[in-house]
């Protein structure tokens, strides 16, 4: 297995595949920081020496994370397949286990070199355009570690769909799709949760009609109180989507200004993700018939 | 031509990819009502009917923007993979008639889906009913609809063309639409901020001075505005607004129907930009060197 890893980090840092990613990566951190010090400048005409807090660039590598790492996976992994290069890997004598190992090891490593490239290079550039941080350095690193961990359970879950699927091309548009359905659930229960609990906390049960407040109720996540306390099975599905989906834990990242609140949990849910779809891989790709 | 057509809508009737795809376009649609019914997203107006109609076919027709990202440019370079593209020149077909067909055939592909997500709709009539003068709105709503799939598939269709590789092909369309979706999404936010200030202004309330746009500025933002497929479909299915007609009785929702010259505006632009970019791609495709 050693020998099989040695090799896969020789194709992957010899291939353009992972330069142009990396290249990308560290343009869209400085780009990103760029665009923004351009609008800020147009529109801080009255106030020269606002400060702003410029921590939420800090994590649209992250956003953007599931599309990059679907790419990469897809064309590092499901090339060979084209090649044939795992015909050739088995004939060789080595298993399946090492193979998809491997390749998890290569991707992951990929996805994460990706990841602190943009972080360090939105890092800098934001320090220097803008200067000023809500989160302590400490804090962004953990934020990041965790990032990381949700970043392999992301690399995780492509690889398995790549490797089952076989074909390149049918891989790419699974994944890439995948990634869009993940975005956007994400997106809609961080939406829901937090407009639910802020329509809860400001209006109250005294302003709104009975219904809206019953649904309001059903469906709102308080923001540090568990769902054993509130009311309804759609809540806590919500709330472990909350937990378990990286894009939430993203948006998490970025708004609040310490550990999220169950950040735990976030770990718990990477961790098993891994091990699951992992698993589940292996499993696959032991019994699939290579042509 | 009538041959090419033939032809192609064979395959593509007899391609699993697409009839999967047919099933979970009326299973999803099924889903989003009923979804819309158990959250309480539909509002208390009496347009009730329009409104569910409004929410299925915006979400219908952001979904599809992606989903034909990826069906469209596996359908189309599967020719180029297979080698039929090169038989059909072989054979006497123009270039412009095959780039026609493959527009035609993926754009009634995508009226058969927006066909079952109408079917759907048309069922849930019977447990809403629906009045005279939402007939008239369903039509201008159907009406866009079908323009904005066909810009859609224009666009994808232009991809596609002219990527011999499949999965880059997948790649860059799918990206294209997130990027498409992301840029609409920024430019209607400006408009409507600018919009927004404007009014405060002239009714003597406070506004931020940076979010109103120069007379250029303004220009190039509104004809963007009108110009982009997803803010067309954000302004034709705007479907309530909260107004206060300072009487006392606070905030009351109100419907919004869609304009009939706005409809006709967003045609005639669309038919514009179907246009151009299908004689581009033509002209493109016919310098094209295939292998």
């Amino acid at each position: 297995m050693i020998r099989l890893l040695k090799a896969e980090f020789g194709r992957c840092l010899k291939g353009k595949l992972f330069w142009l990613m990396v290249i990308f990566t560290f343009v869209m951190g400085v780009s990103c920081n760029v665009v923004r010090y351009i609008d800020f400048r147009r529109n801080s005409n009255e106030a020269a020496n606002e400060v702003v807090y410029n921590d939420t660039m800090l994590y649209v590598g992250l956003i953007s994370a599931s599309v990059l790492v679907g790419i990469f996976v897809v064309f590092h992994a499901g090339m060979e397949f084209d090649e044939g290069t795992i015909r050739n890997k088995l004939v060789a004598g080595n298993s399946r286990s090492a193979i998809y190992l491997c390749n998890f090891a290569i991707c992951s490593f990929a996805s994460i070199v990706m990841q602190y490239i943009f972080f360090f290079a939105a890092f800098a550039s934001s320090y220097a355009f803008f200067g000023a941080f809500h989160h302590p350095f400490s804090v962004m690193m953990q934020l990041q570690l965790m990032g990381s961990l949700g970043i392999v359970a992301l690399t995780a879950f492509m690889l398995m769909l790549t490797m089952i699927l076989r074909s390149k091309t049918i891989s790419i548009a699974v994944c890439l799709i995948a990634a869009v359905v993940i975005f956007a659930v994400g997106t809609i229960v961080t939406t829901d949760i937090t407009e639910h609990s802020i329509e809860l906390s400001d209006y109250g049960e005294e302003i709104m009609s009975p219904e809206k407040y019953d649904i309001l109720d059903r469906y709102s996540y308080v923001y540090g109180v568990d769902s054993e306390n509130c009311k309804g099975k759609e809540l806590f599905i919500k709330e472990q989507l909350y937990d378990g989906l990286f894009q939430c834990h993203v948006y998490r990242f970025s708004s609040e200004r310490e550990l999220p609140y169950h950040w735990q949990y976030m770990l718990i849910y990477d961790i098993a993700i891994i091990a699951v779809t992992t698993a589940a891989g292996v499993f696959l790709f032991r019994r699939l018939d290579l042509k | 031509m009538k041959e090419l057509l033939k032809a192609e809508f064979g395959r593509l009737f007899r391609s699993k990819m697409f009839r999967i795809l047919v099933i979970l376009d009326v299973l999803f649609n099924i889903y989003l009502i009923y979804g819309s019914e158990i959250t309480g997203t539909v509002s208390k107006t009496p347009y009730v009917y329009i409104e569910v109609t409004q929410l299925t076919m915006l979400i219908f027709v952001e979904v599809y923007s992606f989903v034909a990202g990826a069906f469209i440019s596996l359908f189309i370079s599967r020719e180029y993979s297979y080698g039929t593209m090169r038989n059909k020149i072989i054979s006497g077909h123009s270039r412009c008639s095959i780039y026609l067909t493959e527009l035609i055939v993926c754009s009634a592909a995508g009226m058969i889906l927006l066909a079952g997500c109408l079917l759907v709709v048309a069922f849930t009539h019977f447990k809403y009913g629906i009045l005279d003068e939402e007939a008239g709105y369903l039509i201008k709503m159907v009406i866009i609809c079908c323009i904005l799939v066909i810009v859609y598939n224009a666009l994808i269709v232009f991809f596609s063309m002219l990527i011999d590789s499949k999965a880059s092909s997948v790649v860059w369309s799918v990206i294209f639409v997130i990027c498409l979706t992301v840029f609409s999404s920024m430019v209607n936010s400006k408009v409507t901020n600018d919009e927004y200030a404007r009014e405060c202004r002239s009714n003597g309330k406070e506004y931020v001075h940076s979010d109103i746009f120069d007379d250029t500025e303004r220009k190039v933002y509104t004809a963007l505005d009108s110009t982009l497929p997803m803010t067309q479909l954000m302004k034709t299915f705007t479907m309530t607004n909260f107004v206060d007609y300072g009487d006392g009785t606070g905030y009351v929702e109100e419907f919004i129907p869609p304009k009939g010259e706005e409809t006709a505006r967003f045609a005639v632009i669309d038919a514009g930009l179907i246009a151009a970019v299908t004689v581009l791609g033509i002209v493109f495709f016919r310098k094209k060197e295939l292998k």
